[in-house]
């Protein structure tokens, strides 16, 4: 059981994030939060790549920090900004960052050439990095990341650069991962995590939002979701008086799915919200969510 | 061991060994290449150190007074020999030449160059023409001047330097124990000396070269942060930096070895087992009495122990430094002042009364106190900071 008990982190006098309690048992959590919001200040956390300003995060009542070595090596992180040596194929990288992780040579040809498998790169194993596709390094990181098969797998916006193809392999992989160890998947893209993530921690202000599963969350905006089809020319007063989650064309009219807070009117459908509306609806604008004016 | 030894491979990427190679080659072409092609450099210097070779051969390290009456004896049969010649050369009568002492006195004073160009000064006259002959004489006289006032010759000079006490009592020792004696190679020394300033300058750039990127490239590279993830986590600074020594020792190590073998093609370890005191060698005294090998080991190991603090200064500028413009300038600050004010007290003079006895000790271990502390200090904080980048 991974802990988070009263964290906070400051950066002088800047504070990113407030008081934050979480718990994580195994399973996939996903990290919703527009940029800036402070989900990879609890990454790095997560990753001892920062130290807590106040309170203190604990793997099954021990702090991580006293952990050290014993605590990483338990870790599997892939960065936003994953970094690799250009002029190093796939193997010999995973071979260096396997020996960072500790592990004996022994150990990792076996599992590095299990992993180039799963994340099809085998066939490119021994090429240099620096002609591969932004999908292809994402798949290295991929693989790195799980190289001393973790129990706590922290991946950092780990679908950039993937093809819809390989979004949906890396899904299933990370389904099939979750079921004895902790992954933590943080992403701003709503539909990375809406269909694995068992819970959902939302970010706010520095604080943590909403940790939930996905049904419980979207109950949270249940009956303030519509479809309605307007025209073109009145799109623009629309807009302005509700808040537009997504918008379509269908022949010669929108098709446009909003949110309301009060009373439906005639011609308005009611429809089953998803993790995207809440999503919009939570960061509209960068403003609080008390702060829309309610619509008429 | 095994995350060392990948660090050890990211020093030598291919791009770094070329440029290491690259350097090297030029470097040798631009300064060293003239040492190993040129020694003994000219005359009088290769009819000296002929004659030295044959000294050594004869009365082997030292050279006492009744070696120097022999030694003297030579000369003057070598006097007769040009005497002779020159009373039967009538080129030289037509200038009034009939000894070698006439010649020797007016030579100075007036050009005689059809005369000269007759007696063949060049540097690859035959050792049996009269240039030659020429040449050792002056060798000779040289070494006999020095041999025979060489004690208040060093005193005299000393003592005009205004030298402490304690310089004064050293010369005065040295020449009381009669260590001055010994047949010392002055060109021997002089071409070591040579080629040591420009080898530790080799050396200190190529161990700066490997060292530059060994942090600023993993920034560059934005692989920290899974670095200091790993189980290695933070104690990936120190790895690095041993890593580092390493390859530095390797490349010092092999430079060595080239130059060592280029150095022993000219044969002067005949002079190596002898004592550097000596009339014959203008180096300075020593605090100490070496012998020429042991100054040769001790200045070798001069050039890793300084190469090595430059490695641990360039390692922690790497990990400090936004861009490889800002190391780069670092640096070169850094060989400026080793070449104009750290060459000498801490490679090329060791030991000798230039310095006081103390300078070299409180320097070197000055040196050593202030880079580990500052690298202690560093790698604290490397353990407590936070990578935000």
């Amino acid at each position: 059981m991974l802990n988070v008990h009263q964290v906070s982190k400051n950066f002088g006098s800047f504070q990113a994030l407030r008081s934050i309690d979480l718990e994580f048992a195994n399973g996939v959590y996903g990290l919703l939060a527009p940029n800036g919001a402070g989900k990879t200040t609890l990454i790095k956390m997560l990753a001892t790549l920062l130290f807590p300003s106040e309170g203190e995060i604990t793997y099954n009542g021990e702090n991580i920090t006293a952990m050290d070595a014993r605590y990483r090596n338990l870790l599997g992180y892939l960065p936003q900004q994953f970094g690799y040596y250009k002029n190093d194929s796939p193997q010999k990288y995973l071979t260096y960052i396997a020996a960072l992780k500790g592990m004996s040579q022994a150990e990792a040809s076996p599992r590095i050439a299990e992993l180039l498998k799963l994340v099809a790169l085998e066939d490119v194993a021994g090429k240099k990095m620096k002609k591969f596709s932004g999908g292809m390094i994402q798949r290295v990181g991929i693989a790195q990341a799980m190289l001393n098969d973790p129990k706590i797998l922290i991946l950092d916006e780990p679908t950039a650069g993937l093809d819809p193809k390989e979004r949906v392999r890396f899904r299933n992989l990370l389904t099939s991962l979750a079921r004895d160890r902790i992954v933590i998947l943080s992403t701003h893209i709503v539909s990375d995590v809406e269909p694995i993530a068992g819970e959902v921690i939302m970010i706010k202000d520095q604080r943590i939002l909403y940790k939930d599963t996905v049904d419980h969350l979207c109950r949270r905006i249940e009956g303030r979701v519509f479809e309605t089809y307007v025209e073109h020319d009145e799109a623009e007063t629309f807009r302005s008086r509700y808040l537009s989650l997504s918008e379509k064309q269908e022949s010669s009219r929108l098709k446009i799915r909003f949110l309301h807070e009060g009373e439906a009117m005639p011609g308005w459908t009611p429809v089953m919200p998803n993790l995207e509306d809440l999503f919009i609806y939570t960061y509209r604008d960068g403003q609080e969510q008390e702060d829309k004016e309610p619509a008429k | 061991m095994r995350v060392i030894l990948h660090e050890i491979r990211h020093i030598f990427r291919p791009g770094t060994l070329i440029l290491l190679l690259a350097f090297n080659l030029l470097f040798y072409w631009m300064y060293l290449g003239f040492y190993f092609q040129h020694f003994p450099n000219g005359r009088p210097s290769m009819d000296t150190y002929d004659i030295q070779l044959k000294m050594v051969e004869r009365f082997g390290s030292r050279m006492d007074a009744e070696e120097f009456q022999v030694f003297k004896a030579e000369y003057e049969q070598r006097k007769l020999v040009a005497d002779e010649r020159i009373a039967g050369d009538p080129e030289f009568a037509k200038y009034g030449f009939h000894n070698y002492e006439q010649y020797q006195t007016r030579a100075g004073e007036n050009p005689f160059s059809e005369l000269d160009e007759h007696i063949d000064f060049s540097l690859s006259s035959d050792p049996n023409t009269l240039g030659s002959l020429f040449w050792e004489l002056q060798s000779r006289e040289w070494m006999i001047e020095a041999y025979e006032g060489g004690g208040e010759a060093e005193l005299i000079q000393w003592r005009a330097l205004e030298s402490s006490p304690a310089v004064l009592e050293t010369v005065q020792r040295r020449i009381d124990d009669g260590s001055m004696t010994s047949i010392q190679s002055d060109t021997a020394v002089r071409y070591y000396l040579d080629v040591l300033q420009y080898s530790s300058l080799l050396a200190l750039v190529s161990v700066l070269l490997i060292t530059v990127p060994l942090f600023l490239r993993d920034r560059h590279n934005g692989l920290i942060q899974l670095q200091y993830a790993s189980a290695t986590g933070r104690r990936l600074f120190g790895k690095k930096i041993a890593a580092a020594l390493c390859s530095a020792f390797l490349v010092l190590s092999v430079q060595l070895a080239v130059l060592a073998v280029l150095f022993s093609q000219k044969n002067i370890d005949v002079f190596y087992h002898i004592k550097l005191h000596s009339y014959l060698n203008f180096w300075p005294v020593s605090w100490f009495d070496l012998t020429f090998i042991q100054y040769i080991m001790l200045t070798i190991a001069a050039v890793y122990i300084v190469c090595l603090l430059a490695v641990l200064v360039t390692a922690l500028l790497s990990s400090v430094v936004p861009n490889y413009m800002a190391i780069i300038g670092s640096l070169a600050m850094l060989v400026v002042v080793f070449v104009y004010w750290g060459r000498q007290p801490l490679i090329t003079d060791l030991t000798t009364i230039n310095y006081d006895r103390l300078t070299q000790p409180l320097l070197y271990g000055g040196l050593m106190l202030v880079i580990s502390g500052t690298l202690i200090f560093r790698w604290r904080r490397e353990k407590a900071s936070d990578i935000v980048g």
